[in-house]
């Protein structure tokens, strides 16, 4: 345990000190209503009037992520393997997945909004991002597989669909679990920003709000708390990775 | 079973194969050019030639993977399409495109599953054993030394009975004591099954110690510069690579080599610049 606890060390170090100086600056230093302290935010998150809300506000922002995230991912994997068996499709499907996420959500939420409903908009917004991390990761752990594994499919006369069974979904695997990881904070920005349309619970409704009553705290732990759920499901799958790349070397 | 086996194996026929390659826009390179060569079934022939001479062509020919720009190849009555997905070929590379997450078992068992048949376990154990693999069948590839994964893919070549055996430089990245090794053993195994074996090589002492027949090949356009029948009786043992007669041939067949050699440094007139495909 002394190495991962050693290499550790500067990242947790680092993070305290400057937690440190935030909390000393909040306290001596800048103006607590724009800079609350860490421990306010943290007493906050952690009182028991303000649980209730954070959970039911976290609570309805999952319930959209989670099943964008999924969709996202499901219609990337689905792309991907499209563009696996139809190459000549890889160019138009790599540009309508950039023009897709380069399309700034702010501006799009809207038509979203009209096109598939309040309810609906950050689920759409949260798939939308996912889909390109995953397409594009796929396309391209499926583009730099090895030749000698299609050569060798085709010589033992495998077909089409247990070629992608045997060789390509399972070569992909460490590709797509870190394409799952990177698309985490995306789809719960995305998440958010659909809140922001008009959505009757949701980390943020908490946020926008907050911010115009100009609850500094309250914001503060909202941002806290989400940054924590994003960081929480990243490192889950960190873990998974970890636990599967020994097995790809 | 072996007889039975070497009844089975069908011979292997190239007829006047051309096959030609695009290179850049417009320019193209002849790798074969009317190659014809006949293999009886059961035998064991090595094509030896320098690289980029087209060897491997005739390999991928026979394996299905490219297809002739002229002329037919034949195995038996079948094309070797029809006999890939008939699951009757087997092969080996000398990357030995082993599956870095399966277990050395999964990976044999692996042409079970692409034929959809019922994984034979009992098969699979008796070839790790005769490769010297027993006690590793829960082994990962990446755990196994070069020779140990090379015979792991020869395993995977031979698990299914293939009518066709077809061996692209398998041990050319292994040292030279490992290749030697592996060359006794390949030997040992191929005596059993008897399977018509195409064998792709530079390595002129590992032509000879495997093969009925030593095919010398020269680029380009790959030709054939001397076809030689190995006299040695079988089994070979590794006394013989120390005998007179074999260094003798090896000498011979290594000065062939050079010259072959010399005749694919030299930018090749077989290049031209045609309109369109």
């Amino acid at each position: 345990m002394t190495g991962p606890v050693r290499r550790a060390m500067p990242r947790v170090l680092g993070f305290a000190v400057i937690v440190t100086l935030w909390q000393i600056a909040a306290e001596y230093g800048a103006d607590a209503r724009s800079l609350p302290a860490p421990s306010a935010i943290l007493a906050m998150l952690a009182s028991v009037n303000h649980r209730s809300l954070f959970g039911r506000a976290m609570a309805a922002t999952l319930s959209s992520m989670l099943p964008g995230y999924g969709l996202g991912a499901a219609l990337g994997i689905g792309s991907a393997v499209l563009v696996l068996f139809l190459p000549r499709l890889h160019r138009p499907f790599d540009r309508m997945a950039a023009f897709l996420y380069a399309l700034p959500s702010v501006a799009t939420a809207p038509i979203l909004i009209l096109t598939f409903g309040r309810e609906a908009t950050p689920v759409a917004l949260a798939a939308n991002s996912t889909f390109f991390v995953i397409h594009v990761s796929l396309c391209k752990a499926f583009g730099t597989a090895p030749r000698a594994w299609g050569d060798l499919m085709s010589v033992m006369g495998s077909g089409r669909i247990r070629r992608l069974v045997s060789v390509d979904l399972p070569a992909a695997l460490p590709a797509l679990v870190n394409g799952l990881r990177v698309a985490v904070p995306a789809a719960l920005l995305s998440t958010l920003v659909g809140e922001w349309f008009g959505l009757p619970r949701g980390i943020g409704v908490l946020v926008i709000n907050a911010m115009q009553n100009a609850q500094i705290t309250l914001l503060w732990s909202a941002v806290t708390l989400s940054v924590a759920v994003s960081l929480t499901l990243y490192g889950g799958w960190t873990l998974v990775l970890r636990g599967i790349s020994e097995r790809y070397r | 079973m072996t007889d039975a086996s070497a009844v089975a194996s069908p011979p292997l026929r190239l007829d006047r194969v051309t096959r030609r390659f695009r290179l850049r826009r417009g320019a193209q390179t002849t790798a074969l050019d009317a190659f014809s060569l006949d293999m009886a079934a059961g035998a064991f022939v090595a094509i030896l030639g320098p690289s980029g001479c087209g060897k491997s062509t005739v390999l991928r020919l026979v394996a299905g993977l490219e297809t002739p720009d002229e002329g037919t190849v034949s195995i038996g009555q079948d094309t070797p399409a029809t006999l890939a997905r008939a699951h009757r070929l087997g092969v080996a590379f000398q990357d030995h495109a082993l599956l870095p997450w399966a277990t050395i078992a999964a990976n044999v068992a692996l042409p079970y599953r692409v034929a959809g048949r019922a994984v034979d376990h009992h098969r699979i154990s008796e070839l790790l054993a005769l490769v010297g693999l027993k006690g590793f069948e829960h082994a990962r590839p990446r755990q196994l030394s070069g020779g140990m994964r090379q015979r792991a893919a020869i395993a995977r070549a031979l698990v299914l009975r293939p009518d066709v055996l077809l061996l692209d430089e398998p041990f050319g990245a292994l040292d030279f004591i490992t290749r030697q090794q592996m060359n006794i053993e390949l030997q040992d195994i191929w005596l059993r099954q008897r399977t018509t074996t195409l064998l792709v090589t530079h390595d002129v002492p590992e032509a000879l110690f495997l093969a009925d027949r030593v095919v010398v090949m020269s680029g380009r356009p790959g030709r054939i510069i001397h076809d030689l029948t190995v006299p040695f009786s079988r089994p070979r043992t590794p006394p013989l690579l120390r005998s007179h007669d074999f260094h003798h041939l090896v000498d011979d067949l290594t000065e062939m080599l050079a010259q072959a050699h010399h005749g694919v440094d030299v930018p090749s007139t077989g290049a031209s610049r045609t309109a369109g495909a």
